[in-house]
């Protein structure tokens, strides 16, 4: 029993980290229908800033000015990719074009990480001491990814249903002739969207930096386990992604507790199989409207 | 239809044929006489899981070519070196081969890291009889399917018995638990791990594995210490990995005394950034090391190593900051090995007569490690007794690490 | 247009073969046979993502798959290779099926996740199960017999390879051509009327994953002779990503594509890039983004699209309804059909959707061989009584009847081949296809190619064959889908607004259509329509549908005067006068 909390709690410390990926994936999904694959490499880079700004003991001052630096950095980065992958798609939304150039994207992070720092695997520490609570030794990153997806999830709930901006990608996900026609500068809005995501994985990144792993190869798993919070909660949904990380954090970590960690990938992609097949649009997706 | 298929496939043949022609009539060039150079093949795991170590191989390789060339190269042919990135994929690895031995055509093969890669590539190499020395720890690959091929590597028995006798010699364990990445190499060493330890009585009370790069470790862990074992076997494939089980242990509160791997000493400084020093005080933490990266007084420590290491520092600065300079070492030996055997087989590079002699000579070359062997039996170059104990948080310059037992704490 | 990808494909496959064999290039000759291994895996990726619809992110594990079972059988067990080989696809062909179960059930990406997820564990199982795979430690198998070069310096692999890689080309072309491969292009552009035209788009989806694990398959079994090792590493999720991409750069749908991807994305950084080591991703990134800034359809597709355009400038036949209105052979299949009867009755109908009630209680008779209009505001539940009638969505209640057989527990496909025939708010043409195939996918339904339409519009037939339908006008596009469901030979017609977005003037010949088809084809018509003076002009009888409710029925003079009626007219004023 104490055991099993314990993987909870630490399961729960890393699904935070997948419910904010998720979070990411949705912004850009319901402006344009765009799974970003780089978002994972993405959030690495995020882990990378912290690595590079931070000194090896860093004091909580430095810390917060980064934060928001991070994510800014990170939004900039993401517009300007948001704004290559999106050019060559204006002529038609049927194209797949969008796979491959997003995929390119994080090739590319990838690569560039390979030629300046090779295959090393980069440490930051935490200014903030681990915790003690229910038997077990919480860094504290986990508790604060945690927070910052609560946070996010609150500010994203805003966004959607209060602040015009937000109504407007709203609009453009519902229909995107329509709101064209209403006169949204659907392109534009579309830009805005891959820069919150951004916003969404340079804070994730530079949070959770001391329990993620920032290397050049690390990336492909944050952006699967991403995907299958984003999907298993129902794309787009944001309240959905924030469940499905924290539910796919803490059964995978469950499944290498007791199947060990050879079976952690299979059964957190069965749960993904089983959810689908019982509810095609996730837990909290809202079914497609068939339009006929 | 049927018609106008048939007539473009004589197009085609024609076509065929000219290419052909231009071809051969380009080919037919006489080829220099006087000291072509001697080609080396790197053929290096240099993107996906292998990278780490193919880099340090590549870098140990690099330098033993530059300082061979200068000196007038092997058997009096420059050396030029071929890379070839086996990506870590068997697929490609047979394609690169075939690239390095039917295009490139070379003379001698450095690598891979990867057990799998060779063996795929294994009937591309034999039938081109290049001689070859990688770092493979896996024991399928013997002599009578890869006769030409070489490891540098300590292979997974003798690290197993190796680390298996500092827990029963040193520690008195009777019980001991695994841990180690889902890997092809770290699932050899566990397989001889479960043989080593039932030949030797010892108690297994649990096997985990985690995947490279996991950062958290404490759901296999907390599997294990259910067990209660005396001590925890770690075999790690990135030092950065062994940190992180640190890590995971100390979140748990768990006590148990680790030891580790090959991996552990060699990539230790990685490991400390993660987990800290007071971890591996904690956790009593060994690993193995070749006996020729150790030291027992600080005040004599080896001196051909370090002549390497302010090589290295020389030639690729930033490379040697990173990478594990041991392991490049390893590298550099190899290549110099071979040279002696080139030049000692009256510059031929035939993989039978380089097999032969590394087979009846390897044991006489005195590199930077000491103690090389080889027989018609074991391609296995280094044995178990050219290893030793270590703590690997006592390092010094270069990565040497203080043997287990030596000076005080 | 084809054709030439065809033989261009053809020819790339059998020159990558052969001119390495003769001129001796061992390094080439392997790596092209790796390369089309690939080819033949991305033209069943291609069929089954273009021609069917399916997103598969898992063609790797079935490729692994038959690799791996034909190396333990031929490798671990030493039969034969031949055993190996049938017991490769044999197992491909069982983990296809495994993969169309659950498209049964989730389309789209979320298919696509699937199948990922069994991509990503397929290389994982391989090494949990060691003690049948061998795990991590591989299979090695020595086929010399097979991998011998022989004449002209090609071994029986090489053979086989070309052979396999042609007869995929081959086979996807052949496929398109028939009534089948039609079919399941109509399944996947639109199910719903792909089941109003009497297809059943999940039998299709069963054949499209059986014909592309066939394929795979094949190729999977031909990748050990190829290798001579079989391992997980060289099967991880990487692979099948690899497979759905070179169909994308290639270019969706184009014969060739699969051909041209597989050559840049397996080449460049392989073959072309390999000494740039470290740089060779970074290269390889660039490229790939690169090449889909300038070429957004892929390589083929964009410069089939391109040229396209510039032929298209040429004026081509729009569709003439006169000549379908005149012809003499336009008869009533059934002048018998008893005019008095009731062609379709809704009884008590009640539907659902999450708060919203969309349909309460709806009683509704259409007599056969009338015009029956459907009237009421935006939202009042007039789509989805047309919906549940056609059997696109299941009743919640209630049932509904046609020639007085209970027709609402039957899937739409069955009631299409019973002689249901409906029209869509935004036409369902058919893109990929020609004008002329769009029309005989309708004629396909009876199984006849021999329909009266057919021949009273084959002067137009060579203009449409070669021309795709988006060149045409969206009145065009209506008359066009509605000649298909005429094709169908269905009696019982169901229009869903065919009048929005068309002029004053093809307005009226449009309810010149519709009355021809009363009166010369004795249909019974259900027509949907917000113009509710086409409505007025062309219905025998109409219903005014309010908030999932029958607010009014009768004949045109009579309800005129009705409020609700009276109503709809101002509302229509108001949004025409906007």
């Amino acid at each position: 029993m104490q055991d099993a909390l314990i993987v909870l709690v630490h399961g729960a410390g890393i699904g935070a980290v997948f419910a904010l990926i998720g979070m990411s994936f949705n912004v850009v999904f319901n402006s344009s229908g765009i799974l970003n694959f780089a978002q994972g490499n993405m959030l690495v880079l995020g882990g990378l800033f912290a690595f590079l700004v931070l000194p090896s003991s860093p004091g909580i001052g430095p810390w917060f000015v980064f934060l928001p630096a991070s994510a800014l950095l990170m939004a900039a980065l993401l517009a300007v990719q948001g704004y290559l992958t999106l050019l060559p798609l204006r002529s038609s939304v049927e194209q797949h074009s969008w796979l491959i150039t997003t995929l390119a994207a994080s090739v590319i992070i990838g690569a560039v990480l390979l030629i300046f720092q090779g295959t090393a695997q980069q440490t930051v520490r935490s200014p903030f001491p681990s915790f003690w609570f229910l038997g077990t030794r919480v860094p504290a990153p986990y508790a604060l990814s945690l927070l910052l997806a609560l946070v996010w999830f609150g500010l994203l709930r805003w966004f959607h249903t209060r602040a015009l901006t937000g109504l407007a990608i709203s609009a453009i996900a519902q229909d995107l002739d329509a709101a064209r026609a209403a006169g949204i500068r659907v392109h534009r809005l579309q830009i805005l969207a891959f820069a919150i995501s951004g916003l969404i994985v340079g804070s994730a990144g530079f949070v959770a930096a001391p329990v993620i792993a920032i290397a050049n190869d690390s990336g492909v798993s944050y952006v699967l386990h991403g995907f299958v919070a984003a999907v298993i909660g129902g794309l787009g949904s944001d309240l959905g992604a924030l469940v499905g990380g924290l539910l796919v954090g803490m059964i995978s970590m469950y499944a290498a507790y007791t199947y060990g960690g050879e079976f952690q990938d299979a059964v957190s992609l069965a749960l993904l199989v089983a959810v689908l097949m019982g509810r095609p649009e996730g837990l909290f997706g809202r079914p497609a409207a068939r339009r006929v | 239809m049927p018609m106008q298929l048939r007539r473009r496939t004589l197009g085609v043949r024609t076509l065929i044929g000219f290419i052909l022609c231009a071809a051969l009539g380009a080919g037919a060039q006489p080829a220099l006489a006087d000291g072509p150079p001697l080609k080396l093949g790197e053929f290096l795991d240099l993107t996906g899981g292998g990278a780490s170590a193919a880099e340090a191989a590549r870098l140990g390789v690099d330098l033993a070519v530059q300082e061979i060339n200068a000196a007038g190269g092997i058997a009096g042919r420059k050396v030029q070196v071929v890379t070839a990135d086996t990506q870590t994929d068997p697929t490609v690895g047979v394609g690169e081969m075939t690239r390095l031995v039917s295009q490139e055509k070379v003379d001698i093969l450095f690598g891979p890291v990867i057990s799998q890669v060779i063996m795929a590539a294994l009937p591309v190499v034999n039938a081109a009889k290049v001689p070859q020395m990688g770092a493979t720890g896996s024991e399928l690959i013997v002599p009578k399917i890869a006769p030409y091929y070489f490891s540098l590597l300590i292979n997974a028995q003798s690290q197993a018995s190796a680390v298996i006798a500092q827990a029963v010699q040193v520690l008195h364990a009777q019980s001991g638990a695994i841990i180690s990445d889902s890997g092809a190499q770290s699932q050899s060493f566990v397989e001889s791990m479960k043989k080593e330890m039932a030949t030797r009585g010892m108690k297994l009370t649990g096997v985990q594995q985690y995947q490279y790069r996991a950062t958290d470790m404490t759901p296999q862990l907390l599997t294990l210490k259910r067990g209660n074992p005396d001590t925890l076997f770690l075999f790690a494939s990135s030092g950065e990995d062994a940190g992180n089980v640190l890590k995971s242990l100390d979140d748990l509160g768990w006590n148990v005394k680790v030891t580790g791997n090959y991996t552990v000493a060699t990539f230790a400084g990685a490991a400390l950034k993660v987990a800290g020093v007071d971890a591996f005080h904690a956790h009593d933490v060994t690993g193995i090391n070749y006996k020729a990266f150790t030291y027992c007084d600080a005040k004599a420590l080896p001196k051909p190593f370090l002549d390497f290491v302010a090589k290295a520092k020389a030639f690729r600065p930033s490379d040697a900051a990173r990478l594990s300079l041991p392991f490049a070492a390893t590298f550099y030996d190899g290549v110099g090995l071979m040279k002696q055997a080139i030049e000692a087989s009256g510059g031929k590079t035939d993989g039978p007569v380089i097999a032969a002699w590394l087979e009846a000579h390897a044991g006489d070359y005195k590199g930077i490690i000491e103690d090389f062997a080889a027989s018609a039996q074991s391609h296995f170059l280094v044995g178990p007794g050219a290893l030793a104990s270590v703590y690997p948080d006592r390092v010094v310059e270069g990565g040497l690490q203080q043997r287990y037992g030596c000076g005080g704490s | 247009m084809a054709r030439w990808q065809l033989v261009l494909g053809i020819l790339g496959v059998a020159i990558s073969i052969v001119l390495p064999a003769l001129l001796g290039s061992a390094y080439w000759a392997h790596n092209f046979l790796v390369v089309n291994l690939f080819v033949t895996v991305a033209v069943m990726q291609n069929m089954l993502l273009a021609d069917a619809g399916q997103v598969s992110f898992g063609q790797g594990a079935l490729f692994g798959l038959a690799a791996t079972t034909t190396g333990i059988v031929t490798g671990l067990w030493g039969y034969g290779y031949g055993a190996g080989f049938v017991a490769g696809i044999a197992a491909a062909l069982v983990l296809g099926l495994l993969f169309a179960l659950p498209a049964l059930r989730v389309q789209g990406y979320y298919l696509g996740f699937v199948t990922l997820s069994a991509a990503v564990v397929f290389p994982q199982l391989l090494v949990a199960f060691d003690s049948l795979t061998n795990g991590i430690n591989g299979i090695t198998v020595s086929l010399p017999g097979l991998t011998q070069a022989g004449r002209a310096g090609l071994s029986w692999t090489s053979l086989l390879v070309m052979a396999t890689t042609i007869a995929a080309l081959l086979g996807h072309a052949a496929l398109r051509g028939t009534g089948t491969g039609r079919r399941m292009r109509v399944a996947s552009v639109s199910p719903e009327a792909a089941m109003t035209l009497g297809i059943a788009p999940g039998r299709l989806r069963f054949l499209a994953f059986t014909l592309a694990a066939l394929g795979t398959g094949i190729a999977g079994a031909l990748y050990v002779p190829v290798l001579g090792f079989v391992s997980p590493y060289a099967f991880r999720v990487d692979l099948s990503i690899f497979f759905f991409f070179s169909v994308i750069v290639g270019g969706s749908g184009e014969l060739a594509g699969p051909v041209i991807g597989v050559w840049i994305l397996y080449l460049v950084p392989n073959a072309i890039l390999a000494q740039l080591s470290v740089y060779r991703l970074l290269a390889y990134g660039m490229v790939a983004l690169l090449i889909m800034l300038a070429f957004p359809d892929g390589v083929v597709g964009s410069v089939v699209k391109a040229l396209r355009r510039r032929q298209m400038r040429a004026q081509i036949a729009p569709i003439d309804l006169a000549a379908v209105l005149q012809d003499e052979n336009a008869q009533a299949r059934n002048t018998a059909a008893p005019t008095a009867a009731a062609a379709i009755t809704v009884q008590g109908a009640r539907k659902r959707f999450d708060r919203l009630l969309a349909l309460s209680d709806v009683d509704l008779t259409v007599a056969a061989g009338r015009v029956h209009g459907l009237v009421g505001p935006n939202g009042s539940g007039k789509t989805t009584l047309l919906n549940v009638i056609s059997g696109l969505i299941r009743l919640d209640g209630g049932e509904v009847r046609l020639h007085g057989a209970v027709s609402s527990r039957l899937p739409a496909h069955r009631l299409a081949a019973l002689g249901l025939g409906r029209t869509f708010q935004t036409p369902r043409v058919f893109e990929d296809m020609s004008i002329w195939q769009n029309l005989e996918i309708g004629a396909d339904l009876r199984g006849t190619r021999n329909h009266w339409l057919l021949h009273a519009l084959q002067r137009f037939r060579p203009a449409w064959t070669g021309n795709r339908p988006d060149l045409l006008a969206h009145a065009q596009r209506r008359v066009l889908e509605t000649l298909r469901m005429v094709a169908t030979d269905a009696d019982i017609l169901l229009l869903d607004e065919p009048a929005a977005g068309l002029s004053a003037e093809e307005r009226r010949d449009f309810a010149t259509l519709i009355r021809f088809l009363r009166d010369r084809l004795g249909k019974t018509i259900l027509l949907v329509e917000h113009d509710l003076h086409l409505v007025w002009r062309v219905a025998d009888r109409i219903s005014v549908l309010d908030a999932g409710q029958i607010v009014a029925e009768g004949a045109p003079a009579e309800i005129a005067d009705n409020p609700r009626v009276r109503a709809l007219f101002t509302g229509a004023a108001d949004a025409a006068g906007r």
